[in-house]
């Protein structure tokens, strides 16, 4: 490579990157508002994270709306990708664009649509309020991954399930789903991530109660620069950083083990494309 | 095994209701028959494999299996094994788990179970491959696993659709003889999709040759090959020389190559009809051949054990196939004298 395209990739990824090496280091911080660089180090801010409930609560919160957020996507994009690749009815275009609808309206605008039209639903302030929001932000994505996933799939070993002898749910059960597991993972993986750092709808609906994560890091900076800010950002940071490599690591040491099991690596490969 | 017949009767498929995919299609096929359908790709073969599995539904007619009706059974009641064009091994399953899967379908014990399993991969000879995962396995070998599937659990029929097209030449025809061995041992039915005609020529008791969604003639690969009943099946199949013909009476046709004797019955004088003469049927005269016919050669094509010689009779293009040891003579002319036997001529009714 152009050693001059090499320094420009590295100056980058360090400016993508910048922000990290200044809240991990301040996470660490003993000073009692958010400075730069540290005057010392601790690991104050951190244990008020883990132990004051106005940091765990909002986590607990998000980490339930995470999981609500993962299911709820899960089971409206899987019979959506469904329908979508293997199927063709009136509608089919508009269908698809109204799935991918929330990827191109602004969020504040959708938020602001779910304050005011949940408000009359008395959902505002509940977990199922924001679940439902937060799916909706989820859904494009997910789908995305799963159509990929579905075109790739060769549906000729269905038919061999049902020659075989399997009724179409055993088909599912045994064939079908197995081996669209690893796009079925890496779509609730990715529900999870669009939920658990979602601040603007959260903001919004999730009200005093329901406060998710990054809703309390908003409050904490605006109220009082509380430094335990600085510690949750590195832990959301982290938690994110671990949902992809537990992702990436099966197929990293396959790739470094040298077993060639190539047509259980197509699902992954295509949704990873599908994915950047 | 269980060899069971196959009826088709006057099975039609529509998938628009305008064009017919599948054409009043009947068929009987004998219990431990193997029959081939050959056409080319759109011709309605697939279609026909498709409704006998069940993954298509004919809009009228009957398919029966046996005794049984098996039209409205949805494909996993049937009881047919299926070799697919790209094997369709679970690819998340070891080699035994395939082979064990319809088994495990049929609540069949666990004991029981891994001995048949072993015992349907030792007749397609792999013997040791059980823990190993498909795409650890070659082409071929996954052919084999494929077929070790299909025929553990003793299905009343086997379908294979053009499951040898993904393979090179030469294990194409290991495994054309392979599959002849099995069809040998086993006695059971087979129905073999292909477009290929060589292949179906081989293998064959008897070959269905499908066009536009219709059987154009059902027959042993003599039958197809010397005495086709249409024009299609005389020229899809091998190749061919077809004249233009108007019977004199008693086998005698007028052509543009002269009068042709045959020994076809007497047709009614005048009644139009077309001749097949295969290229391979006509052979240099000796000078002294009363019957011999002078033609122009245009261009030829050497295979080393025969000479394709292109030319024309007269008027009418002929190709002739003179067996190599003979094309040396020809070496240069551009004319040669040819004759060929009246009881090779073949009247396409």
């Amino acid at each position: 490579m152009n050693p001059f395209v090499r320094a420009l990739a590295l100056l980058i990824a360090f400016f993508v990157a910048a922000p990290m090496f200044i809240v991990i280091p301040m996470s660490f911080s003993s000073a009692a508002s958010l400075t730069f660089p540290p005057p010392g180090y601790t690991l104050a801010n951190y244990i008020n994270f883990f132990s004051d409930p106005n940091w765990t609560e909002p986590l607990i919160n998000s980490v339930i709306i995470g999981l609500g957020t993962v299911l709820v996507t899960l089971c409206l994009a899987i019979p959506a990708s469904f329908a979508l690749v293997r199927h063709i009815f009136f509608g089919r275009g508009l269908f698809n664009l109204l799935i991918m609808l929330p990827m191109i309206v602004p969020t504040i605008v959708m938020a602001l649509g779910y304050y005011m039209y949940f408000g009359q639903l008395r959902l505002v302030q509940s977990y199922l309020g924001v679940v439902l929001a937060h799916s909706c932000i989820a859904m494009p994505m997910a789908t995305l991954i799963l159509t990929a996933a579905l075109k790739g799939f060769d549906r000729s070993v269905e038919r061999a399930a049902m020659n075989l002898g399997a009724s179409p749910f055993t088909t599912f059960r045994l064939v079908t789903f197995p081996i669209l597991r690893p796009a079925f993972t890496v779509a609730g993986l990715f529900a999870f991530i669009a939920s658990f750092d979602e601040a603007v709808i959260a903001l919004f609906i999730s009200g005093r109660d329901r406060a998710t994560l990054p809703r309390q890091m908003f409050n904490a900076v605006r109220q009082e620069a509380d430094p335990t800010i600085s510690a949750a950002s590195s832990f959301l940071f982290l938690l994110v950083l671990a949902g992809v490599c537990v992702w990436l690591a099966p197929q990293f040491v396959r790739r470094r083990s040298g077993t060639t099991r190539q047509p259980l690596e197509n699902g992954a490969t295509n949704t990873a494309a599908a994915a950047s | 095994m269980n060899a069971r017949s196959l009826t088709l009767r006057n099975v039609n498929k529509s998938y628009d209701g305008k064009h017919m995919a599948a054409d009043n299609v009947s068929l009987d096929i004998k219990a431990g028959e193997f029959v081939s359908f050959l056409g080319p790709s759109g011709s309605g073969k697939t279609t026909t494999l498709m409704m006998i599995a069940g993954f298509q539904h004919p809009t009228s007619g009957e398919i029966r299996l046996g005794e049984r009706a098996i039209d409205k059974l949805p494909p996993h009641k049937r009881n047919i094994g299926m070799v697919f064009q790209n094997y369709a091994l679970f690819p998340h399953m070891t080699v035994a788990d395939n082979v064990a899967f319809p088994l495990r379908m049929r609540g069949v014990e666990k004991v029981e179970k891994e001995r048949r399993s072993r015992e349907a991969l030792a007749k397609v000879g792999l013997q040791g491959f059980e823990k190993r995962v498909p795409s650890e396995l070659s082409g071929g070998q996954q052919q084999r696993v494929a077929l070790a599937r299909a025929l553990v659990f003793e299905p009343d029929i086997i379908l294979l659709d053009e499951p040898l097209g993904a393979l090179d030449k030469a294990l194409r025809e290991h495994m054309q003889v392979e599959l002849k061995r099995i069809h040998r041992d086993l006695g059971v039915t087979m129905v073999y999709v292909t477009h290929d005609q060589s292949e179906a020529m081989t293998m064959s008791d008897r070959i269905a040759v499908f066009n536009e969604g219709r059987i154009e003639q059902v027959g042993t690969p003599n039958e197809i090959y010397f005495a086709p009943k249409t024009r299609f099946v005389a020229s899809f199949i091998g190749d061919s020389n077809i004249i233009a013909a108007s019977s004199l009476g008693d086998g005698r046709y007028e052509t543009s190559v002269g009068v042709v004797d045959t020994k076809a019955a007497g047709s009614d004088r005048n009644s139009k009809a077309e001749l097949l003469l295969r290229p391979e049927m006509i052979r240099l005269a000796d000078g002294a051949d009363p019957s011999r016919q002078a033609m122009k050669i245009d261009s030829t094509i050497n295979y080393g054990d025969n000479l394709l010689v292109i030319g024309k009779l007269g008027a009418q293009a002929i190709r002739m196939r003179v067996p190599g040891v003979d094309a040396r003579r020809l070496d240069g002319a551009s004319e040669c004298h040819v004759t060929w036997r009246s009881e090779d001529v073949h009247v396409i009714a």
